[in-house]
Parts: C-alpha cells; structure tokens; sequence
C-alpha cells in the first residue's frame, strides 16, 4: 500500500522494506515464524513508527481479546527505530497499561510513539476507531551471548555424584552369595559382614547348588573388575551373565550385584583405573532400564573394607552407586552452568569420521567458527565416500585445507598410518561410530563387537598414539551411556568407555573430553536409524533431538569447559516426570521448594553480626537462583556473573523475584533482576532496601 | 564341485558324498541315514545379514523307532534337523565358510560332532501331515553367537537356525532351532 493509500500518514515518512525488516530481525536473533510475521506495511518517521498489520488467516484465535500474534506486531513496530540506530537486539520487556477498546479485530493500524520510560503504542482499526492502546511499553537490549546463553539454558548436563543416607541394616536377614572369581578381594569383607553367605565359582557350581535344593541366595555379589581384562571381554562377561540371569527363572527375585572398583570417577580428580569396568556399568545401565529391579552396580574405592557399604547399597534400593570412604553416592545428571570464555580450535585437527554426518558438520563448522585451517578426515571409505570431494571443495571455499584419508581408526596400524603422514594435530575429534540396537536378552557378542570397534578401539588407540598434552582430545559418546537406553545395552557400553576414557586421560595430565551427546535431529547420521517409535520412546525419556545449530553452539560452549564428561542435550521436560531412569530423576523441572527458598533472608540475617550479613545475601540470593536455575548447587552460581549468561530467561527472572519477594517481604519490581544483573549486585540491592524498611 | 557365481560372493556346493557318509556314520549302526543330498549356499555372513543355508533330500524307508505311524512326526523332524546341522556345520569347517568353524579342523569337529553339540531351543509347527517317504528340506542358519570362555562360563557357540520340510503331496512343516556347541576348539 502506498503513502496515498493509507490515511493518517504524516509528511516525510520512510517506508520499511517488509522481507528486509524480518530478516534483519533474525540477524538478531529474533526469529519470527510465518503465524508472527503479519506486519504488512510499514513507515518510519523519525522515532515514531507507522504500520499496518493483519493476522493470517490460519491465525485462528477468534476467542481472544486481542489475538497475540496482532499485539506482537505492534511490539515489532516498535523496535524498528532500534534496528537503525544500534547493532543491539533489543527485546519487549514490559507492558504498562494496556488497555483493549474492540475485540475480535483481525487487522490494525499501529503507531508507536517514544515517550517517558519506553514507547506508547496506539492500535486502531481501518475506521480509526482504537482497537488497543499500550501506555508504556519497555525494551531491554541483550546481547548475542545473552541469547545463546538463554537457548542454551537446560542442555548442559554433567554427572554429580550425591550422598545417600544408609538405611539401617534390614537387609541383614538376606542370604548373599559370591559367584565368579574374586579378583579384588571382595568375599573377605562379606564374610565378615555377612552370617548366611555362599560362595559359587561359576554359574554351572550355581545350577548345581540350586538343584540340590538349596535356597537361592537374595544377593549375588559379582566382581567386574579385572586389571587384566580388556574392553571387549569385560563386556561380553556381563552381557553373557546378564543373560544367564535373566533366563533363570529360580533367580527371579535375586539381585544381581555387580561390584567394579576404579570403573566410575564419583570426584573430577579421582583415577579412573578400570576403563573396561566402565564398559560393564554401561552395559548394566541399559540392562536396568529394561529389567528394573534385577541388577545393582556398585563401584568400590577399597575392596577389601566394602562388605557393610554393599550391605547398604543393596538396602538404599539404588540401581548404582558408587562407595567412597565408607559413604555412598548415587549418580545424577545435573544442569550445568555454562563455562565462561570461548576456546578457538587452530592449526591441524583429526576428525575421526570425518565423512559422516557429524564429522562433515564439525568440520564446516571448525573452518567457519573456529579457527582450524587443516582438516584431517579419517573415514573408512577415504575419498570414495559420498559426497567427500564436495567437502574437500566447500573447505577448500572456505579457506581451509581438508585431506580425506581412508583409514580405519579402529584398525591400529591403520591409524598409525594416517597420522604418521600428518603435521602433529592440535585437536583430534572422534565422532565415529555406529548403532547394532538390540534387546540386552538377544544381543549377540557380535553385536556387541559391531558397535564396541568403531567407538571404543578407535577411542583406545587415539589414546595410545596421542600424548601431546596439548592436543585437545574430544569424544563423542553419548548420553546412552549415562542413561543406560533401553535396547542400547552395546551402545551405552561403548560411550561409558569413552567417557571413562576421558577421566582416565585428564588424571594423567592429558586432555580428554567426552561429550554425551543427546539425540542429533539428523538425516542420513546414526539418529536417522531410529524408526518413529525410538524417537517417540527417547521423548519419552525425557529427551529431544537436538538441531544441528543448538549441537554446534553446545559444542563450542562444552569446549571452554572443565569436565571430563559432559552432556549436550536438549531436555523434553514433560518427559521427565514419568517413568525415567534414576540418574535422571534430578533433571525434572525444580521450580519450588527445596534448599532454603521457603526461609526469609530477613531472619536469616538477623541471627549474624554485620560483618557477616553481605556474604549472607550472596549466598542466599546464589541458592535461590539455582533452584530457580534446577543447579545442583549455590557454588554453580557465580556471584560476578550476569544471570543472562548463566541462562536464567524471562520466567526465570520472574521467578527469581518472586522467590526474592516472598523471602525479604519486600515488593519487587519486574525489572528488578534486569537492573541488578549479578547475584552479587542484587544481593547488594536487597540489603539495602531491607535496611531502608527498617529505618 | 564349487560353483562360484560372478558378481556375488555366493558360493554353492552340491552334495559332499564322502563328507555326508562320514556325517551319517553315527546313524548308520540304527539304520537311520536320512539325509540324502545336500547343497549347502554361502552367501557372505549371516551375522551381517548374510546367508549360510543347505537345501536337503530326505528318505525315510522306515521309522527307526516306532512302527509305520504313516506321517512324518516330531522325533522324525529333530533327527532330520540333526543331519542337516551336522552336515551344514562339517562343510562350513570344511570349505572355511563362516565363523569360527572356519578356524576348526574336521578332525575337531568329529570328535565334538555328538558330544558337545546340544539343542537347547526347539519350536515345530506341522502345518499339514507329510506322508511321503522321500522330502524336502532346508537348514538356514540365522546367527552364530561365539561366546568367549570365563570365570562364570565356558566358551559356546550358539546357533540360531530355520528349517522348512515339504513333501509332494503338499505336506509341510517347519521350525526354529538353537543348538549350543560347547567346548570349542581353543585357537
């Protein structure tokens, strides 16, 4: 519609290019979908701005006042001026006096006027009548890194390891045995703990017993553990007495109690000894989750002394745990801050299926973010692979060089091969692998092999050959591994091993990180295996498929971090208030209750000398935000740092402040988080408005 | 006589005269060589969707157990199935077909032919009764599972299989059969 067409223009505006405008939104950040885009025309005019708007006609929505995607075109309206004048994306923040004139209007005239405080926003219809007006409406600018820090908000995850209070010993009546061979001294403590306990040196010494018609043990303790044993046997080990147990009918109400030692790190600094036990917990996890109730592992720091500790492991009801000191841990997966500070990728990196999906997708995505300008891509097929010599020329574009290289990592003198021929990598990345889904009760040693080679053998022989302790050294596992996947029991076994791969690697003063992948929304990567009904079952687990940008950004941000294992996934949380694993069971959406949000800050402080009293706030306010945040801790909150970049959004803010409110009795603003952005800060605040009441 | 088919990595093998004789000898003493021919195809590994099959002839002159019941019964069933097995498991030895009978000697595989080589799954469903004295029958191995020896456990394979009888007459049966082969040869 031109100036002449539309009534009520003043002199001298300026019209705004529409498809220009949406797009310049999204260089923001600001991503409108089609239902949202119903700006039709509009005029600028100094700060004021003039537009017309109309709701698509799949908008449906006849039962509002005012539908939302019409009102959100005036707010668009309104940050035009913004978009001309500053490199800033600036969000609505807050509406003051809205006021609806007319309802069932599909179609209005804006016209946004800056004033006190914000912009007015007058809505009429084609007649001139008012439709809506909206007294002040605030923006606030956020940066990119805010943005990314808010899309990022629920999907790093890492394993704590939490105290379990003991039980008081009622599983003291039970009968346990030991099957197997004790190669960590393990019977020693149960004998000295136990008064009805057995011994059985096999399986078939256990049918005997038992067809004798002695009673079948309640427990069976098994050691998993064995310095001598690698990955692959362990494996088998467990899959095959995973089995054996499970046909067993006479075994039906016993548990299974399978005991590593050196298997799980429960601390960042303790070493992970037992790399191929790390196979067996993965194995069991998904055992569990299909057979709830049949299996338990524990992992022991001290054998010999575990007897009373595994007594109350099996009475806590736990599926896994880990003993230290005496205590017991259960694993959970936990909400993670985002590390602070960016690490660039330079120099040569190895890419370990590097035509794949994923390692075609990082390899772009190291050239065009990072600062990597010598690819190396290891893949099975070599150049011959699909599409290979279009990456090399798109990398080559981009100003990189890429060798594609036949190489089959898991094959040793293969690998040995490859990076012989290459400079010295100052990053290596091993995305290979592959999916063998089967039942834990039908998977075949062969099957666990399919998928073992390519993940773990690779992982282990990278191990071997890069000591660089320079050389950034990343896995892809995934959270398979974490969350024992039901018909995965191969899969989550190969990720636990990278994962206890990586802790293996830092303790000795090498680089290692395993990031545990959640669900890729892939075509043609191992995701794209999956029919509709796994995907349906992993959303019901709590998980959704991650977009290949969100993983990359995941990516990007996990590298900056500390952990040797960390969890890029995006949560469903609706998902996760069923019937979910137990490591998962923290990851439910804690919006009320827990540590100290119900206690008042005001006799918090009241009972400490004055000295004291700041600290105090800080440490109240960081405990509030990270209940707020599902944390795991006040110490994930850094004090310094802007809640934005931690990841609390809009409904976190509110909740902040509600939280805030009820606690210090005070009435707060809706603004109160955006101008006091550090915990700090708003700690500060609150204690000066406490002081002020008071006086 | 080997006829390798170009193109393909499908291998045929018409009947072993000599390899069935000395499959059969077990059966010879209580006249029950039911096996006649067998032509065993290899076509990659079943485990990575391969196929390890023999397509069989039977003739059963008179039951070796019970008097002429006039139709093809179970304990018929098992002891054909029997045959079949043994003889796809000697050739698969023999001419290093699949895993790991292809690092067995023959040798090793007579010795362990009757004593460690157990069903310990069996499921046949009789879909019409089989009157003929002379049938058809095929033996398609499924998986091969090679469990390694440990603390818990000796070493076994498991052999998932399919069989399919049929008779001119239209008669029909058919099954799934897990045999377990303990005490591998250790190599």
């Amino acid at each position: 519609m031109s100036k002449a067409e539309r009534p009520g223009l003043p002199d001298g505006v300026r019209e705004v290019d529409i498809e220009h405008l949406y797009s310049r939104f999204a260089d923001r950040g600001l991503q409108y979908g089609p239902a949202f885009r119903g700006l039709r025309s509009v005029w600028s005019h100094g700060e004021e701005v003039y537009a017309d708007s109309a709701l698509d006609s799949t908008a449906g929505g006849d039962d509002y006042l005012l539908h939302p995607a019409l009102l959100d075109t005036a707010l668009q309206a309104a940050l035009v001026p913004d978009l001309e004048r500053d490199d800033r994306t600036f969000l609505p923040f807050a509406l003051r006096g809205i006021r609806v004139h007319r309802t069932g209007v599909r179609a209005v005239r804006i016209h946004t006027v800056p004033g006190d405080g914000g912009v007015s926003l007058a809505l009429t219809g084609d007649d001139g009548e008012p439709v809506a007006t909206v007294g002040t409406l605030v923006r606030r600018a956020v940066t990119a890194d805010q943005l990314d820090a808010a899309a990022q908000r629920t999907q790093l995850l890492r394993v704590a390891w939490k105290s379990v209070v003991q039980q008081s010993d009622h599983a003291d009546q039970l009968h346990w045995g030991f099957l197997g061979t004790d190669r960590i001294g393990l019977t020693g403590a149960l004998k000295a703990t136990r008064r009805s306990f057995d011994s059985y040196p096999s399986l078939s010494e256990l049918d005997s017993v038992l067809r004798e018609g002695t009673s079948v043990p309640d427990v069976v303790v098994v050691s998993c553990t064995d310095e001598d044993s690698p990955v692959r046997s362990a494996a088998q080990r467990a899959l095959m007495l995973v089995q054996e147990w499970l046909a067993d009918d006479r075994l039906a109400k016993s548990r299974l109690v399978l005991v590593s030692s050196g298997a799980v790190a429960a601390r960042a600094e303790e070493d992970l000894s037992d790399v191929s036990g790390a196979a067996v917990w993965g194995l069991l996890r998904s055992a569990q989750s299909e057979h709830p109730g049949r299996f338990v592992l524990v992992d022991v720091d001290d054998p010999g002394n575990s007897g009373r500790a595994l007594v109350a492991a099996v009475a806590s009801d736990e599926p896994q745990l880990a003993v230290r000191q005496g205590s017991l841990l259960r694993p959970r997966l936990v909400r993670c801050p985002p590390p602070q500070g960016r690490k660039s990728l330079t120099g040569t990196v190895v890419i370990t299926g590097g035509t794949g999906a994923l390692g075609r997708l990082f390899a772009r995505h190291l050239v065009t973010r990072h600062d990597v300008k010598h690819l190396v891509l290891l893949s099975r097929r070599g150049p011959d692979a699909p599409g290979a010599a279009e990456l090399v020329a798109e990398l080559d574009e981009l100003g990189a060089r890429a060798d594609v290289i036949a190489c089959d990592a898991a094959d040793r003198p293969s690998l040995e091969r490859a990076l012989a021929g290459i400079p010295a990598p100052s990053a290596v990345i091993h995305t290979a692998g592959v999916l063998a889904d089967a039942a834990v009760g039908t998977l075949t040693p062969r099957g666990l092999d399919k998928v073992l080679r390519p993940k773990v053998d690779a992982a282990l022989h990278l191990h071997e050959l890069i000591r660089d302790p320079d050389c950034v050294f990343v896995m892809f596992s995934s959270v398979a591994g974490l969350a024992g996947n039901a018909g995965q029991a191969n899969y989550a076994a190969a990720n636990a091993v990278l994962d206890a791969l990586a802790h293996h690697r830092r303790t000795h003063g090498l680089q290692g990180m395993s990031l545990a992948w959640g669900l890729w929304e892939s075509e043609g990567g191992m995701g794209s295996d999956l029919s509709a009904a796994d995907r349906n079952r992993m959303k019901r687990s709590g998980f959704a498929p991650l977009g290949y940008d969100q993983g990359l950004a995941l990516f990007d941000v996990a590298l900056s971090g500390d952990d040797a294992v960390l969890s890029p996934v995006r949560l469903n949380e609706a998902g996760l208030t069923g019937d979910i694993p137990a490591v998962l069971e923290e990851l439910a959406p804690a919006r009320t209750g827990k540590h100290g949000v119900t206690d008042t800050l005001v006799s918090r402080l009241a009972d400490l000398p004055d000295d004291e009293r700041d600290a105090a706030a800080v440490e109240f306010v960081r405990a509030v935000a990270a209940t707020v945040l599902g944390y795991d801790s006040a110490d994930d909150i850094d004090p310094d740092r802007e809640f934005g970049e931690i990841g609390l959004d809009s409904i976190g803010n509110l909740e902040l402040s509600r939280h805030l409110a009820a606690a210090t009795g005070l009435r707060l603003p809706a603004t109160l988080v955006f101008d006091h952005p550090t915990p700090a800060g708003l700690a500060s605040h609150l204690r000066q408005l406490l002081q002020e009441s008071n006086s | 006589m080997t006829q390798l088919l170009d193109d393909t990595d499908r291998s045929v093998f018409a009947t072993d005269e000599e390899l069935l004789h000395r499959v059969l000898t077990p059966y010879r003493a209580k006249r029950c060589e039911y096996l006649t021919s067998a032509t065993v195809t290899s076509e990659g590994d079943p485990r990575d969707g391969g196929r390890l099959s023999a397509a069989c002839t039977f003739e059963i002159p008179e039951s070796c157990y019970i008097d002429d019941t006039g139709h093809f019964n179970s304990v018929e069933f098992n002891i054909c199935f029997n045959q079949m097995a043994y003889y796809l498991m000697a050739k698969s030895v023999k001419e290093s077909l699949v895993e790991p009978f292809s690092r067995w000697t023959l040798d090793q595989f007579w010795t362990r032919q009757l004593a460690d080589v157990f069903i310990t799954d069996f499921k046949s469903t009789f879909r019409k009764a089989m009157r003929g004295r002379r049938f058809k029958g095929e033996i398609e191995i499924v998986d091969i599972a090679e469990w390694d020896a440990n603390d818990l456990r000796e070493a076994l394979v498991i052999l998932r299989t399919r069989c399919h009888y049929a008779d001119e007459h239209g008669g029909e049966s058919h099954g799934e059969v897990t045999a377990a082969v303990t005490n591998p040869p250790v190599i």
